[in-house]
Formats: structure tokens, sequence, C-alpha cells
């Protein structure tokens, strides 16, 4: 699966949002919380984001860098604090919280 | 506060944060959010996935158009979609176990067993025939490559079906040696659809056509016309003959040999038989026609010429049965006996049969003046002397019509001479000759003088004999011109004037 990515804009003065989204092939899940990620952040993060979406199958040792343990995982690595949130990010309400995003 | 606090509440937060990860990852777990899980093996990560999780790989392979199947490396089917078992017309549960090679035509299967010798090395792909069921075959293309599984070699095949494929080859193919025929043809072939507009023509018809014609109405594209007359009486348009034609082919009957002339363009006037049949497709249904235009001109133009002749002949039979009556009268009254009749009279018809010579040599077209007068003159020409008649002027050709008079003409002054005047004696002189006066006129005016020298004295006749009426009565009334005999001491002068037609042709000949 090809990472998928919005430049961030970089003028905004916003806090630009890094995020990684592991995934196993087409699995229900995996497309779900793809689904899931890409409508929150054109809603919430438009134009100040970068998203990549890594499918363990193409990538397993990426699993190791990052240390997870199960997928869906989605990793925010920026803005700080890192987080990381599992499943397929279908409760918003968990998500944003985890985002940080009020 | 001191740096050693500060340095345990840091890591203390951290292991905070860890913990709410690891419970927060447990969680998701537990509740069934994930469809995969990360373990570290001795041989690296390895990404196990949940039960249900293959779902999606499952129908995706099981959906897809293509027959996708796992065999062992000695072609057992191991794995089949039911989309394969479609394609050979099998049941699913007969086909996993068996050989693959079995489905493929004989001739191809030593070709697949190369194919499971090499695929370990690399994917191979190849265009292969299989058997259906029923005995049918249908190609398609194989593709096969290494896919290991949990340790044990097997390899993946996906089977394409190819038929359409071929199919549009084939209809490809068809296309480029129609499309080559069309192009070689002599005669105008035009290709219709149902609506008769044209979606294909020969580089014959392209020529015929007023303009660029594909999509075009077949009746716009080329302008006939016919002289069948329609119930109204009048004439069919162009339109109306395709329209019609067209409409008869589609319903599949063959349409032959309808006179057609093409109307305007550079081929106006050119005439054809205009021929179709229906454009039939593989379930025989018509779905367009085809239209055949043969050229017939050349025949046409015959037959033209050939009606002309016949009315002319007729004509002129008539006309000679008149002439020759009225010689025979004329002669019979003005011969003391039998004798002089019979020389007049065989002098005058070998006069007309000379003409007749003259003109069956031109094919009853135009004549040349000069021949004509040479012919009438050659028996009074002496062996010895050629410059005792001179023949000269400009070339002429005249018209059938007026051959017969002329040469009647020259026999007439000819006759007289021999007897009475310059061809009488050795010394005697003639000359024929003549002026054109063409000036661009339709019917330029011929000005030909007879003129005798050095023979007896010339004694102008107290009564005009029947040759002087006969030449009077030609010139004024056969050819609508004047005559003037001039009876000199020295010899006769004889000048003839008419007007020279035009209009079969030039008049000017060479």
């Amino acid at each position: 699966m090809s990472a998928q990515a919005a430049l961030p804009n970089e003028g905004s003065g916003s806090a630009v949002y890094i995020l990684s989204l592991y995934v196993t092939g087409h699995t229900a899940k995996s497309i779900r919380a793809v689904e899931n990620v890409r409508r929150l952040c054109e809603e919430k993060l438009v134009g100040r984001y970068k998203l990549e979406v890594i499918d363990l199958y193409q990538q397993p040792e990426l699993a190791a860098r990052e240390q997870l343990i199960a997928a869906p995982t989605l990793v925010k690595s920026l803005p700080l604090p890192c987080k990381r949130m599992v499943g397929d990010l279908s409760n918003r309400t968990r998500v944003l919280a985890g985002l940080g995003i009020g | 506060m001191s740096a050693g606090v500060m340095e345990i509440q840091g890591e203390l937060a951290a292991l905070k944060a860890r913990l709410e990860d690891a419970e927060e990852t447990l969680e998701a777990i537990r509740m069934g959010q994930v469809d995969a899980l990360v373990v570290h093996g001795p041989h690296g990560d390895q990404v196990y996935t949940l039960k249900g999780a293959q779902e999606p790989y499952r129908l995706l392979v099981e959906r897809m158009q293509e027959g996708a199947l796992t065999i062992a490396p000695d072609g057992t089917v191991l794995y089949s979609n039911r989309r394969f078992a479609e394609l050979l017309g099998v049941q699913l549960e007969a086909l996993v176990g068996t050989q693959l090679s079995v489905h493929f035509h004989a001739k191809d299967k030593p070709e697949f067993q190369r194919m499971l010798e090499v695929a370990a090395g690399g994917p191979v792909r190849r265009e292969v025939s299989f058997v259906r069921k029923d005995r049918s075959l249908f190609p398609a293309l194989v593709s096969v490559n290494a896919l290991p599984i949990d340790g044990i070699s097997g390899l993946s095949v996906i089977v394409t079906d190819i038929t359409d494929h071929k199919r549009a080859q084939e209809i490809e193919a068809a296309e480029r040696f129609t499309r080559s025929i069309l192009e070689q043809l002599t005669d105008p072939v035009i290709v219709c659809d149902r609506d008769g507009r044209i979606t294909n023509l020969s580089r014959a018809a392209e020529q015929l056509a007023a303009a660029p014609s594909i999509g075009v109405k077949l009746g716009e594209a080329f302008r006939l016309r016919t002289d069948r007359a329609d119930t109204a009486g009048s004439g069919c348009s162009a339109a109306d003959i395709a329209e019609e034609i067209v409409k008869e082919a589609v319903r599949g009957k063959t349409v032959q040999g309808v006179e057609v002339r093409l109307a305007g363009g550079t081929n106006g006037g050119q005439h054809f038989l205009f021929s179709a049949g229906p454009l039939l497709s593989r379930d025989q249904k018509a779905i367009g026609c085809i239209v055949t235009l043969t050229d017939i001109t050349p025949r046409k133009r015959f037959e033209e010429q050939q009606r002309i002749l016949l009315a002319e002949l007729n004509h002129r039979v008539k006309n000679n049965l008149a002439v020759v009556y009225s010689i025979a009268m004329q002669t019979l009254r003005n011969s003391t006996d039998l004798a002089s009749f019979s020389s007049a009279f065989e002098g005058r018809l070998n006069a007309l049969s000379l003409a007749h010579n003259v003109l069956t040599q031109s094919g009853w077209q135009r004549a040349d003046l000069k021949t004509l007068a040479e012919q009438v003159l050659a028996p009074y020409r002496a062996a010895d002397d050629t410059r005792a008649i001179r023949i000269d002027g400009p070339p002429v050709s005249i018209s059938p019509q007026f051959v017969l008079p002329l040469s009647l003409v020259f026999h007439e002054l000819a006759t007289n001479s021999a007897k009475y005047g310059a061809l009488s004696t050795s010394t005697g002189e003639l000359t024929v000759a003549w002026t054109l006066d063409a000036g661009g006129a339709a019917e330029p005016l011929l000005a030909l003088s007879w003129t005798e020298r050095n023979g007896p004295k010339v004694v102008r006749p107290e009564r005009a004999g029947f040759g002087t009426t006969l030449i009077n009565y030609t010139i004024a009334y056969e050819l609508d011109g004047e005559v003037a005999l001039d009876y000199r001491e020295d010899g006769l002068v004889c000048a003839l004037k008419f007007l020279v037609r035009r209009a079969d042709g030039p008049v000017l000949a060479g």
C-alpha cells in the first residue's frame, strides 16, 4: 500500500501533524482505519497534516521500529507528546482526544 | 526539587504513558478492534492476521474475473476459485486434487510441464487453450509464479479467458482484410449501416463521391438518378433510390442491376448498375448493406451510338432507294436508247457505291473530303499523268449526310468532263480546290471550285441536261448551298458553296 500524504501548510502557524497509520493489507479494520483517519484529518487538520499509510505485510520490519504489537495502529509523531492509538479509529471522540484536538 | 526527584518523576510520567498505550492496545485487542498482531520471532517480526481478517482476500480471489489457483509443483490443484471452475464448466469440488494439465488442450500439455519446471525461477506466462467439460476450447493467458506457503513450495496460477480478446483480434484482422479488398476493388463498393449511412467504401467509390462521405447518407453522398418512373410517373431522385434499395437490402433482399446515372461533379453522366445485398452479422442478422456500382458508361455509349446508327441506316436506306429511283427515272428520261441508259445509270450507281465505300471506311462517321474526291475521280486519272487532276484543299471532315450528294455531284461533273470537257483530252487539266472559312463559326462555309482547263472549247448547252439538274438540285436542297456554273471557253468552272456542319465532330480533320 502506498503512502498517502498531504503536504503541511507551513505558513499557517498552527501545529503540523505528522501521522503514520500502520495497516495490514486491505483487511476490514485496516480499510476502516484509513477511511476514518483521512476523513478526520480533512475535517480538522486540513492543510497542516502529513499522513503516511504503511502496509505491514509489505514492510514488516517497520513494526519493530515502532514497537507495534497490533494493527491497525495510528502513530502521532508530532506535535509532541508522541501518541499511538490502536484499532479501526471509529471512536471519534477518543481519536480526537488522542490527537489533542478539542 | 532536587534533580534526582525530577528525573524520577520524568521516568514515572514516561512509564505512565507507556502503560496507557499498553492498556489501550490490550483493550483494542480485547474489544476486537484489531485484525493483526505483530509477533517478534527468531526470523524477525511476523504479522499474524486474526480470524476473519482474511475475508477480504478470500472475496477478492473468489470474485475476480480470472481463474486463480494454487497448485503443487507437480501440477496438482490445491485450491481453485469458483471462477476457474466456471470457465471449465466443472464442479469446483471435482477440480481440487486433480491434475491441472488434464484440462489443457493436448498440444499445450508439454508447454505447461515446461512452465511448471521454470516457474520456480520466476514468473512465466503463456497463451494456451483449455478444454471445457463440453469439449469446446477457450483460449487463455496462463501465468504461473512461485508461491511459498509456510515453507511448502507451491505455485500460483492465474488464468485469464482471452476469448473476447481473440475475437477482437479476429475482427480487427477481418476488418484489415476487408479494407484491403475494398481498396483493391476497381468497382465502387459502399458499405452502409441500417440507416443507409456510409460506414466504409472502396477507393474507387471515394473518388466518385462529391465529398468525404463516411457517416453521410448514401443518397446524399452519391447524386444518383434513374430513368425508371416511380408511381407518380416522374424520375426517381437519388435519395429515393438509395433509401428504397437500402431498405430492401436491410430486409435481407438482394437488389440487382438498377440502372442509375451520376449527376453533377467531374464524374457526372457516368452510368452504373446499382446492386445491393444485406450485410450480415455473425448471427445472420442484416446490420446494413453492401452496395456495388458497376460502371456501364461505355456500354451505354455504345448502345446509344448503335441506336443512332440504326436510325441513320434506316433513314439512309430509304433515301438511297429514293435517290436510285429518281436517278433511274431521270436517266431514262434523258436517254435515247437502252445502251446510253445503261452506261449513264451504271456510272451514277457506281458513284453512289464509291460514296458508300468512303462512309464505310470512316465507320459511317464523318468522311474526309479529299478522300471522297480522290475516290470518285480515280477512274479518270491517266495512269501516266498524275498531274492532269489536282485535288487541293485543307483537311475537311464532312458529315455522312453530305457524302452521298457530294459524290454524285463529283460524279456528274467528272462524267460531263470526260464526255465534253478537260478529261476528254490528254492535254486537259482539272483542279478541284476548296477553302474553308472557319472563323470560329459553328457552321463554317466551304467554297469549292471545280476548274477545267486546256480541254476542248466549251459551248454552253442549249438546255440543261440531267447532270446539271442533279448538281443544281443536290447543292440547293441536299446541301442547302449555292452553285454557279461558268461555261468558260477554256474550260468549265463550277463553284460550290455550302455550310459544313460541326454537329458530329470537328470539321477540320487531322
